[in-house]
């Protein structure tokens, strides 16, 4: 493509290199940047040796594998502290997500399908909240949820969480609803179909994957989340989510380290589980989730 | 509501050419229009009905709006309000609010050490987080861009993505570790290429400490920052390319004069996130140092973090809040402003 390049062909062509070196002289950054990718998964690799440690192990030899492997040993000891805590992580998620898809898509719609007074106002007020970032909310909104006698329970997170997230939903799912030829919707209304099938039944099984993209949105916001949770939860353990709960055991486990970095694994493993089954989704939901403040 | 409408088109167009890259010809400079129609409406019902026929028909849809609008009134106008309104008062926990005016915004740059401070090293993060927004992602997506086989290239997309998956208190625990004095992982990696006189406590000295958290991360890469940028190479007309390499164009004579200017609509877009997540940042802090020692990693952030729940100075802490919000509103958009006139 380059002269670099050409000129690297022909001294290899000239000298009836091998083929293999011929491959790789064309393919030069495949290498590069597969070092690039081993170097940012480091952190995780190196959690992932050091989870297979016993303490002796550690104090002879901090990174590289040790054998034998104490797996058996550190995973089971990390689940029964986190275990409680995924749970929690899991649920807030879930029924966060299913909220704000829920509300955002049907919002979007009236947004999308019809015009009535104060319709575009109400829009830009909605989207102007893009501009605000979280911090500035953070404290006042711990005293409005305090107010409300939400403080230590779950709803402190769910409400807010739900709240905050359907503004990205309803730009994203708007624009995906104003994109729908509105044919679908006249024909379906002839044939004496409520208003709510429209939406229903037309609407939302052609937004499957947008929904995707703003659920994925949506459990990479609330499962990353430390801040809010470490606040509102506060003392109670049991409804820790799993940031909190690394933050505050991370200190606790201080001298089992193994069991540290095998907690720090088991907390990163469902999104990974995730993102292995939906990938395109995350690379368009994280590219799309820049928008916000 | 100019300001607003001009910063609302310019993010929502910066983004949708990094987001639709790849199906679209979208350019920055033309995207502005798809926002267009939803701000202007139609105005069809407005000649036909009178007022009280406009309120009647729009009741019904009210309704179905009701939850969002109501969640957002509680957990987001509602809090902003407040947090702008207590920014004028000197209000602490348990004691009536009293009117205190700009009290609290001089205070902060004329009587609070530790907000100065925080300004200082806010600013080294912000500075060295826009250079790894920007051009470390231009780099990483050259080199994806010039893998010629669909399947490597498909394999990196997702090894980008793959580190960005990794929740983010988990990275910041594993540098706080890897930073050790003891344990740690870069001490160990000094003493054994023969650097030992190199080793020390990085986040406990003072002097450091600020340094070792901003360039945490090792090796920079972003990964979506990359993939935004590579849409964009992506998304140049293949003739444009080839022709260059016809008339002898070498690499990087093409990555300077074409690529950079055609995809800087995602340069642009990188920065602006990177400007809006690093003025607030905190959390990376917190976990690491918690703003110590002695405050020297201190960020505004995290200063309003303590303010409002240890000191429980809540109108200072809003105060706080209000000047993280303007500045980042502000370098937003001169940035826009300024890379605009730069491109025509």
């Amino acid at each position: 493509m380059s002269t670099v390049q050409a000129a690297g062909s022909a001294l290899v062509e000239g000298r009836r290199w091998p083929r293999i070196v011929r491959y790789w002289v064309r393919h030069w950054p495949v290498p590069v940047i597969l070092v690039l990718i081993v170097l940012m998964m480091v952190p995780m690799l190196l959690a992932l040796f050091i989870a297979a440690k016993s303490r002796a192990q550690f104090d002879f030899n901090p990174w590289g594998l040790t054998f034998p492997l104490y797996y058996h040993q550190t995973f089971p000891a990390a689940w029964r502290v986190v275990s409680q805590s995924i749970l929690n992580s899991v649920i807030v998620s879930t029924v966060s997500c299913i909220g704000v898809l829920f509300f955002g898509s049907l919002s979007a719609y009236v947004f999308a399908r019809f015009d009535f007074l104060g319709k575009d106002t109400v829009f830009v007020i909605i989207l102007s909240l893009l501009m605000i970032p979280a911090i500035l909310t953070l404290v006042p909104r711990f005293v409005v949820v305090h107010k409300l006698g939400l403080f230590q329970t779950m709803w402190a997170l769910l409400l807010p969480y739900i709240a905050a997230g359907q503004v990205m939903a309803v730009f994203l799912m708007r624009t995906f609803f104003v994109s729908i030829p509105s044919e679908y919707f006249e024909s379906a209304r002839i044939d004496g179909a409520s208003e709510f099938r429209c939406f229903w039944n037309i609407a939302l099984p052609l937004s499957k994957h947008i929904a995707g993209v703003v659920a994925i949105l949506q459990v990479l916001g609330t499962w990353n989340d430390i801040f809010w949770p470490y606040l509102t939860i506060g003392t109670k353990k049991e409804l820790f989510t799993i940031p909190v709960a690394l933050l505050i055991f991370n200190d606790q486990l201080g001298q089992q380290i193994g069991t540290q970095m095998a907690g720090y694994i088991i907390a990163s493993l469902p999104l990974v589980l995730l993102f292995a089954f939906t990938s395109r989704l995350f690379v368009e939901g994280l590219t799309a989730g820049g928008l916000k403040l | 509501m100019g300001l607003l409408k001009s910063w609302l088109v310019g993010r929502f167009g910066g983004v949708a050419a990094g987001q639709q890259a790849g199906q679209t010809e979208e350019r920055p400079s033309a995207a502005g229009q798809p926002q267009a129609g939803v701000l202007t409406g139609q105005g069809s019902d407005r000649a036909r009905h009178g007022l009280r026929w406009r309120v009647r028909h729009a009741l019904p849809y009210y309704a179905v709006l009701l939850p969002t609008l109501l969640g957002l009134l509680v957990f987001d106008y509602y809090p902003a309000f407040l947090a702008v309104y207590h920014s004028f008062f000197e209000w602490d926990i348990g004691l009536p609010a009293t009117w205190v005016g700009i009290d609290n915004f001089v205070r902060m740059f004329t009587q609070d050490r530790t907000f100065l401070r925080s300004l200082r090293n806010v600013g080294i993060i912000t500075v060295w987080i826009m250079f790894q927004a920007t051009v470390i992602p231009l780099v990483v997506a050259e080199l994806i861009f010039a893998v010629k086989s669909m399947r490597w290239k498909y394999w990196f997309r997702i090894g980008m993505i793959l580190p960005a998956i990794i929740p983010g208190i988990v990275v910041f625990l594993l540098w706080r570790f890897i930073y050790d004095g003891s344990v740690g992982l870069l001490n160990a990696f000094l003493t054994a290429i023969g650097l030992e006189s190199w080793t020390r406590v990085w986040l406990g000295d003072p002097r450091i400490a600020i340094w070792a958290l901003t360039f945490s991360g090792f090796p920079w890469v972003n990964g979506v920052n990359t993939l935004i940028t590579l849409a964009g190479l992506q998304n140049i007309n293949g003739e444009i390319l080839e022709s260059s390499e016809l008339d002898g164009a070498s690499r990087l004579q093409r990555i300077w004069r074409l690529d950079i200017p055609l995809v800087f609509g995602q340069i642009k877009l990188n920065l602006v996130r990177a400007i809006i997540a690093s003025i607030q940042i905190f959390e990376v802090v917190f976990v690491m140092t918690e703003g110590g020692p002695i405050k020297s990693t201190m960020v505004p952030g995290l200063w309003l973090y303590y303010n409002a729940f240890n000191y429980h100075r809540m109108g200072y802490a809003s105060a706080i809040g209000v000047f993280i919000f303007v500045t980042i509103l502000l370098l937003t958009l001169t940035s826009m402003r300024i890379f605009r006139e730069e491109r025509a």
